[in-house]
């Protein structure tokens, strides 16, 4: 019943995403931003499905089995601060920008910005390089949310059965509709995750004796798991992630969906109702998680948020929310893949002189391809990364929001210098990956020396100095004069 | 470039950050509307995100005629 249900929703999500591409206008602008038409409702539930990943549900329940409430401060509060902001700010200049001069891709705002093309070059590796373990996240959590939803480890489908339904059936709609078919998808996603989520989330905690008798019962069993613990670790841990949701302003898939806005008047209802359906969002995964170790001992053998449905609920309502995990999933995953193919033809393709040589058509089939290959290799290290969804999600982010110095600079600070985006970009991969190789021997959860403090705090900060001190440092020759070739 | 935002939304924004780290009540157990207080807490402070947020786009809504 669960897979029939499942089938039948990635059916209905097929389907939509077709219909979309009827509406195609045959342009590469209408392919990669829906000719800038997207209205309000539309725009808001794909941010919000855009920004809701394998992360948020799997990711964050797992998360608060482990650690308790403290999640929704961590990643939920912290983010319905934060993005609204970046939205405000980022996304507007974005999009005044960008239907100003034609723009498709960060990069296209930074090479023409700067006037310089191995900036350009050198943020499309970065960017690309970031999105692999982001991508794989979803990937991943396919694979694992069907398998514990068909029986768990030995017994349920193999986790490579789900993760290459997700790759699939995301990959039809994306390549054949765009970014039209991609937003009408998550609005349709964002909705059915929201909707199947508040009727799963009153049965499971129904079991329970109803939310505050499992609260009470969590804060008599394991009283560690409602309080914030309150040592230096916690308060350096807050403080670092207050910064992660920061990662949103450098996501090269919300530059395009904030590209995709009809008008500026479009991002109102995004920014307002942002805060409160971020918490809606992450109230049920960290509560449902943190009250999952009143049903199940540690260690886990598969999602705690799939176990606890799968164990409360009936077969058709699993299979609703095994739907919702997979929207949750795929309207992230859809985004990433179609900015990778757009930056690809835009950034490469176009960029490097096949301009004149191909039509806008063999263009976007050359976007496709990258994608499928992208995906092959996503694909491929899902069946073999063993880290956790949060730990992977964590990485990437870290390293998005270690971009958005320069981002910000480059949209709102005037003297900034190709120099200075340059040092910025290379300090966020010399750090980056100096703190990923430190963290490799050190088991669970990692923070700079066991602090609490975590990578992202230094990053950030580090990157903004970086592109400070290069921007007004004296030059002594000019860099990359070369401009934009667009 | 030339921004066409006003920056009093910053200070919210900062308002909002050191509102954020509730350090004072990390430590407390007790329950608060049947929730854990600084689960309640936090829920709480998304509620005047979104109410600063609504403030910031009725009074702070920048010009559609930012200069290059």
């Amino acid at each position: 019943m669960v897979l029939l249900v499942l089938c039948t929703y990635l059916a209905v999500v097929l389907g939509v995403g077709l219909f979309g591409h009827r509406l195609f206008r045959g342009t590469g602008e209408d392919y990669f931003v829906a000719s800038r038409s997207i209205g309000p409702f539309v725009l808001l539930m794909t941010l919000l499905g855009t920004n809701m990943t394998a992360f948020t549900l799997l990711g964050a329940s797992g998360e608060a089995y482990r650690r308790g409430v403290i999640v929704f401060a961590l990643m939920g509060s912290s983010t319905a601060i934060v993005v609204p902001f970046l939205i405000y700010y980022l996304g507007i200049r974005s999009w005044q920008l960008g239907k100003r001069r034609g723009y498709l891709t960060q990069v296209q705002l930074v090479r023409d910005r700067y006037g310089s093309n191995s900036l350009g070059a050198l943020l499309f590796a970065v960017v690309v390089g970031l999105m692999l373990p982001y991508l794989l996240i979803g990937v991943k959590g396919g694979g694992d949310a069907l398998n514990a939803l068909t029986g768990g480890p030995g017994e349920g489908l193999p986790a490579w059965a789900g993760s290459l339904a997700v790759c699939a059936v995301t990959y039809a709609y994306v390549s054949y509709g765009g970014m039209r078919s991609t937003a009408w998808v998550n609005a349709l996603q964002t909705s059915v995750f929201l909707a199947f989520g508040i009727v799963a989330y009153v049965a499971v905690m129904s079991g329970f004796g109803g939310l505050t008798e499992a609260m009470e019962s969590l804060r008599s069993a394991h009283p560690d798991m409602t309080d914030f613990g309150g040592d230096r670790f916690a308060y350096l841990q807050m403080g670092s992630f207050l910064l992660l949701p920061l990662c949103t302003g450098a996501f090269p898939h919300l530059y395009a969906h904030w590209l995709s806005a009809r008008s500026m008047a479009s991002f109102r209802l995004a920014i307002v109702a942002y805060p409160l359906l971020v918490a809606a969002i992450w109230f049920p995964s960290v509560t449902l998680g943190a009250v999952g170790r009143l049903e199940f001992a540690p260690p886990l053998d598969g999602p705690v948020l799939v176990k606890l449905i799968v164990g409360n609920t009936s077969d058709v309502l699993a299979g609703c929310l095994a739907a919702g995990v997979f929207a949750a999933i795929m309207s992230s995953l859809d985004s990433q893949i179609l900015s990778l193919g757009t930056m690809f033809t835009q950034d490469i393709v176009r960029h490097y002189g096949f301009h004149g040589r191909l039509g806008e058509d063999r263009q976007v089939w050359f976007g496709r391809l990258f994608v499928l290959a992208f995906l092959a290799l996503a694909f491929g290290c899902s069946l073999v990364v063993s880290q956790s969804i949060f730990a992977l999600g964590t990485w990437a982010l870290t390293g998005f929001a270690g971009l958005l110095p320069m981002f910000a600079a480059t949209l709102f600070w005037r003297r900034a210098t190709a120099r200075g985006a340059f040092a910025s970009i290379l300090t966020v991969v010399a750090l980056w990956a100096y703190f990923f190789i430190d963290s490799l021997s050190v088991e669970g959860a990692y923070s700079i020396g066991g602090t609490g403090l975590m990578p992202v705090a230094v990053i950030v900060p580090a990157a903004a100095l970086a592109l400070a001190a290069g921007s007004l440092a004296p030059a002594s020759a000019p860099l990359d004069q070369s401009g934009p070739n667009r | 470039m030339e921004p066409s935002h006003p920056r009093w939304p910053v200070a919210a924004l900062v308002a909002l950050a050191v509102t954020f780290e509730n350090f004072w009540m990390w430590a407390d157990d007790r329950l608060l509307f049947g929730l854990p207080s600084n689960l309640a807490y936090h829920l709480g402070l998304c509620v005047v995100a979104t109410a600063t947020l609504w403030a910031v786009v009725s009074r702070g809504w920048p010009s559609d005629r930012g200069k290059d």
